[in-house]
């Protein structure tokens, strides 16, 4: 059975295609940020998640988490809303064990929709290392 | 030149053979003088026969008679000659030798001595001088002999010699046969020198006869030839005159085609006067058409020209419109960035709110409030983004439109202008055309009257072509008639030549 876990505070961002949720807490904050901007590592969540969703426009809006030494910027579309008591699904194990990456965490079902949860720092942990493995200087 | 030449030669030949007076006074004088000669001789011969008395006193008388009856003879002679009368001269000194003869016999042997021989003398004379006549001094010379035969017969005289001793009779006869010899001789010689001068004269004379009948030939195969080129100068002439009659005839009717053609032309000219006319009044009629069209031309060029500046206008109008509906859609996004920022900042607010739990509630209301407020202006920019848009789109399309206006109506003034510009061709065409008309209308009225000058001209060629015809003709019968004279004269050349 899959269990509702106790509301929490999540975001609801938009990519070019998809929309997502994140818990606020795992986040630095929202901020617009200007391409090139060297205060940031920045990734396109859209692409990193699914490689057909790429945006046609340049994107302004990052959900911030800070790492350790850097502060990565993960852009989307638009952050549409900060909301709390949205009932959520966790992730069966079974289903968590076969993930290629440990990026989604749950499901929260927004408006007439159900919509996933991300667990935005492993995103980035996994995109640093792949970023690491392509271009080691880079980083 | 040449008959000059002829008519010399005929004048030298007839001159000598009129005989030549010169030298037959030479002759004359010449004997005259020997005589003289031998005569003075003898007498001086006969005076010193005297002086040393070998002849009697008398006989020196009877020689000085002699003497000076044969001076008297040569005085005669000579006066004679010096009046050009020279065949008296002759004559004179001819009998004057026979009275010498005479007077010798009588004075020395009688008829039966040696002086009788003197009166050959007298002949060999006359034959010499060739105008006495031979028989008939001979036949006075033998009537004289026979005389003085008779009278010494008769007795009436004696001979000076008769009756003289042998020696004296010997001396005279040989002084007289010595003198009468001289004198023969002399005679001879003159003869013969005379013969040689008349063989020459002769031969000069025949050879200048024939150089005369070789000119005269040449003259006569010259005027034979004249007269074949007279044959044939009057057969051209014939031709030319039948050519010339003939052409005249061509001439007065070629002439009265002529006049004719330009009868008609003088009528054509007066039809062209007319329609000359007809065209004058026409390029005057399109002349004032055309004055009322290039007004109606420039009117429409100045109303093309005000809807051009009035679409000017319009067209910056749009384009100010442009500008600033630009400038509302900058001011549009920048309100749409204010939004982001407030709607992210309301999210921020929102995330912290919710960090802060029951605390934040009331601030997360806040925070939602306001991101709805952004969410609002958002909306609200968009759709005034929107407006704008259609509305610079809007402008857009106006100002292309006004443009296009703009050159539709530069197009349209260009387009009048350039009406305006043909009605002036056409304006000035139609003037030259009422002014060429006009010319025209004079330069045929001209040529009427000069064409029927011409045709009065005509006629009077006409006229005159006809009486060339005439002379032609009449010239062609003298023509005909000079051949047949030609012939003639070739008929008499040719009898000539052979």
């Amino acid at each position: 059975m899959i269990a509702v876990q106790p509301s929490q505070t999540l975001v609801v961002m938009t990519t070019a295609t998809r929309r997502y949720a994140a818990r606020a807490a795992d986040l630095s904050g929202v901020r617009r940020v200007v391409p090139g901007d060297p205060r940031y590592v920045m990734f396109d969540l859209g692409a990193l998640l699914d490689p057909a969703d790429i945006a046609q426009e340049p994107l302004f809006a990052a959900l911030i988490i800070p790492l350790r030494r850097r502060n990565v910027a993960l852009l989307v579309t638009r952050v549409e809303h900060v909301l709390t008591h949205l009932p959520e699904y966790p992730l069966p194990a079974l289903v968590q064990q076969q993930l290629q990456q440990p990026w989604a965490c749950g499901l929260v079902q927004f408006e007439d929709s159900v919509i996933v949860r991300l667990d935005p720092r492993a995103v980035v942990r996994s995109a640093m290392a792949q970023r690491r493995a392509d271009s080691p200087e880079a980083v | 030149m040449e008959q000059r030449v002829i008519d010399n030669a005929f004048k030298r030949i007839i001159t000598r053979l009129s005989g030549d007076l010169g030298s037959q006074a030479r002759v004359l004088i010449i004997l005259v003088l020997e005589f003289l000669l031998i005569t003075i001789v003898v007498g001086i011969l006969v005076s010193t026969l005297v002086q040393i008395d070998v002849l009697p006193r008398d006989m020196g008388f009877w020689t000085l008679i002699q003497i000076a009856t044969l001076a008297i003879v040569s005085l005669a002679v000579l006066t004679a000659v010096r009046a050009r009368r020279l065949v008296l001269g002759q004559l004179i000194f001819t009998y004057g030798l026979v009275l010498v003869t005479v007077l010798l016999i009588c004075t020395s042997f009688g008829v039966t001595g040696l002086t009788p021989a003197c009166f050959f003398l007298a002949i060999l004379a006359a034959g010499l001088f060739g105008n006495v006549g031979v028989w008939r001094v001979c036949a006075v010379v033998s009537g004289v002999f026979v005389i003085l035969v008779v009278i010494e017969s008769a007795g009436v005289y004696t001979p000076v010699f008769a009756n003289r001793e042998p020696l004296l009779r010997q001396v005279m006869a040989a002084v007289y046969v010595t003198s009468f010899g001289i004198q023969i001789s002399f005679m001879a010689a003159l003869w013969s020198h005379s013969n040689r001068t008349l063989l020459r004269q002769s031969a000069q004379q025949t050879a200048d006869l024939a150089q005369s009948n070789a000119l005269l030939l040449a003259q006569n195969a010259q005027r034979l030839a004249a007269s074949t080129g007279l044959t044939g100068s009057a057969r051209d002439l014939v031709a030319a005159a039948h050519e010339q009659a003939s052409g005249a005839t061509q001439q007065a009717s070629a002439v009265s085609e002529v006049s004719t053609t330009i009868e008609e032309l003088g009528s054509t000219a007066r039809q062209i006067a007319l329609a000359a006319e007809q065209v004058a009044s026409a390029a005057r009629q399109t002349l004032e058409n055309l004055s009322s069209g290039q007004d109606a031309v420039d009117r429409s060029i100045q109303a093309m020209d005000r809807i051009r500046t009035r679409v000017q206008d319009v067209s910056s109008r749009v384009l100010h419109l442009g500008e600033r509906s630009q400038q509302i859609g900058e001011i549009i996004d920048l309100i749409n960035d204010l939004s982001d920022e407030t709607h992210l900042l309301a999210l921020n607010a929102a995330i912290e709110a919710a960090g802060a739990g029951e605390h934040g509630r009331r601030f997360a209301v806040v925070a939602a409030e306001v991101k709805s407020l952004a969410n609002r202006a958002l909306a609200a920019a968009k759709e005034v983004k929107g407006v704008i848009a259609e509305i610079q789109q809007a402008t857009s399309a106006a100002v292309l439109a006004a443009e296009e206006g703009g050159k539709e109506v530069a197009t349209g003034v260009e387009l009048a202008h350039s009406a305006g510009q043909v009605m002036d061709a056409i304006v000035m065409t139609a003037e030259r055309t009422a002014q060429s008309g006009a010319e025209i209308s004079l330069a045929t009225a001209q040529q009427q009257s000069a064409s029927e000058q011409v045709v009065e001209t005509m006629r009077e060629i006409a006229d005159v072509a006809r009486r060339t015809a005439q002379g032609a003709r009449q010239v062609q019968e003298s023509a005909q008639h000079l051949t047949i004279i030609a012939a003639d004269l070739n008929h008499v050349t040719d009898a000539i030549t052979l």
